[in-house]
């Protein structure tokens, strides 16, 4: 028994102990001081072949050094904040719910504006086939907000549009028109070849 | 062990203690080559080390976690002591300088040197009268460093013969040394 135990200590000073053996052995170790001494000797052999120093350890030493462990408070692994506690993570998702909900409010007004803005378009493009020009004109004409009647704006937009067609006409090239109107979006392009 | 002794069970700590305080003693020894001074340093070493312990994240391995704050601890210790000793500036970086330092101190008293020369002398005439075996393999282990399965590849013979050598070769020594330490 005593002889399997110095074999443990050998086995402990090399390495060669897992770790559920090292911990019995030790514990056993720390009730017994012949155990202790043997270690130390061991410890000093393999020193003395290595250095050629003898180098002695008071046999009171882990003792020492535990009681003067023993006066000091304990220190605690710290234990991992959460880097969200409940009350930011609810006011995170209130916050999305909020912002989601805005997010579609808006996009379903500005759908729903843009829906009665594309009439007129259509109805220009259906115009097209028979006058070419004038349908030009047409499709490059300003989007009308849909708060004003479209009849009369048509009427005094007329002159304007046909003095459009006439530059392009004669510059022949490509342009392109932002008919920003009232913060209403819309672009075309427009072009037109003399030939 | 480590992770006990963080949960806030101190007798743990009490074991790492006994596991590595010859190995903590020796490597303090190198800088501060008075013993007594050399363990004084060595407790302060494991008294620093659990105050650090809580902050250890197991990135190393625990023996070299304790072996960078034992050599910090021996250079502060020396600068410590020089500075109370004199005001000549020393390079704690100069491991030649630190052993001079120290030779000069004249820590060693003649009895401590004719008791390690007698020591040294048995150990090593208990070596050379060691089976080739043993002695191969105890010297391999600790000249060399090198581990069981190495010494087995090396012997060509199982880990278990080359265990039991080495704790023969330790035991055989240990019977003429006992005597000499009473």
């Amino acid at each position: 028994m005593i002889e399997e135990l110095n074999q443990k200590i050998s086995q402990l000073i090399d390495n060669d102990l897992d770790k559920e053996e090292a911990l019995v052995l030790l514990k056993k170790m720390k009730q017994d001081p012949v155990l202790q001494a043997k270690l130390s000797r061991y410890e000093t052999i393999g020193h003395a072949i290595k250095s050629d120093v003898f180098l002695s350890v008071d046999c009171d030493f882990a003792a020492r050094v535990n009681q003067a462990i023993h006066k000091e408070p304990v220190y605690l692994l710290p234990k991992r904040k959460s880097v969200f506690n409940p009350n930011i993570r609810l006011s995170a998702l209130a916050a999305s719910v909020a912002l989601l909900a805005v997010l579609v409010s808006q996009g379903f007004l500005s759908y729903s504006s843009s829906e009665s803005l594309n009439k007129p378009s259509l109805l220009i493009a259906s115009n097209t086939e028979s006058e070419p020009l004038n349908s030009l004109a047409q499709a490059s004409r300003p989007v009308i907000p849909s708060d004003r009647p479209l009849e009369t704006k048509a009427g005094t937009v007329h002159s304007s549009v046909s003095r459009f067609a006439e530059y392009l006409q004669a510059h022949n090239s490509t342009r392109y028109i932002d008919g920003g109107f009232e913060r209403q979006p819309y672009a075309r392009i427009v072009s037109y070849s003399q030939e | 062990m480590v992770l006990r002794v963080q949960q806030g069970d101190k007798s743990a700590y009490d074991l790492l203690v006994i596991k590595y305080q010859h190995k903590i003693i020796q490597l303090v020894n190198r800088y501060v080559k008075d013993q007594s001074e050399a363990q004084d340093v060595a407790q302060e070493t494991f008294i620093k080390a659990y105050r650090a312990l809580a902050n250890f994240r197991g990135d190393s391995a625990f023996y070299t976690w304790l072996y960078r704050i034992a050599i910090n601890t021996a250079k502060n210790y020396l600068v410590a002591r020089t500075r109370r000793g004199s005001d000549s500036e020393l390079d704690i970086d100069d491991e030649e300088q630190v052993h001079n330092i120290n030779e000069l101190k004249g820590l060693d008293t003649p009895e401590q040197m004719l008791l390690n020369d007698e020591i040294i002398e048995t150990i090593r005439s208990a070596i050379e009268k060691l089976p080739e075996e043993m002695r191969i393999a105890i010297t391999l282990r600790e000249f060399e460093g090198m581990s069981y399965e190495e010494i087995a590849e090396a012997m060509d013979c199982p880990v278990g013969t080359v265990r039991s050598r080495i704790f023969r070769a330790r035991e055989a020594i240990d019977s003429k040394l006992n005597p000499l330490l009473g």
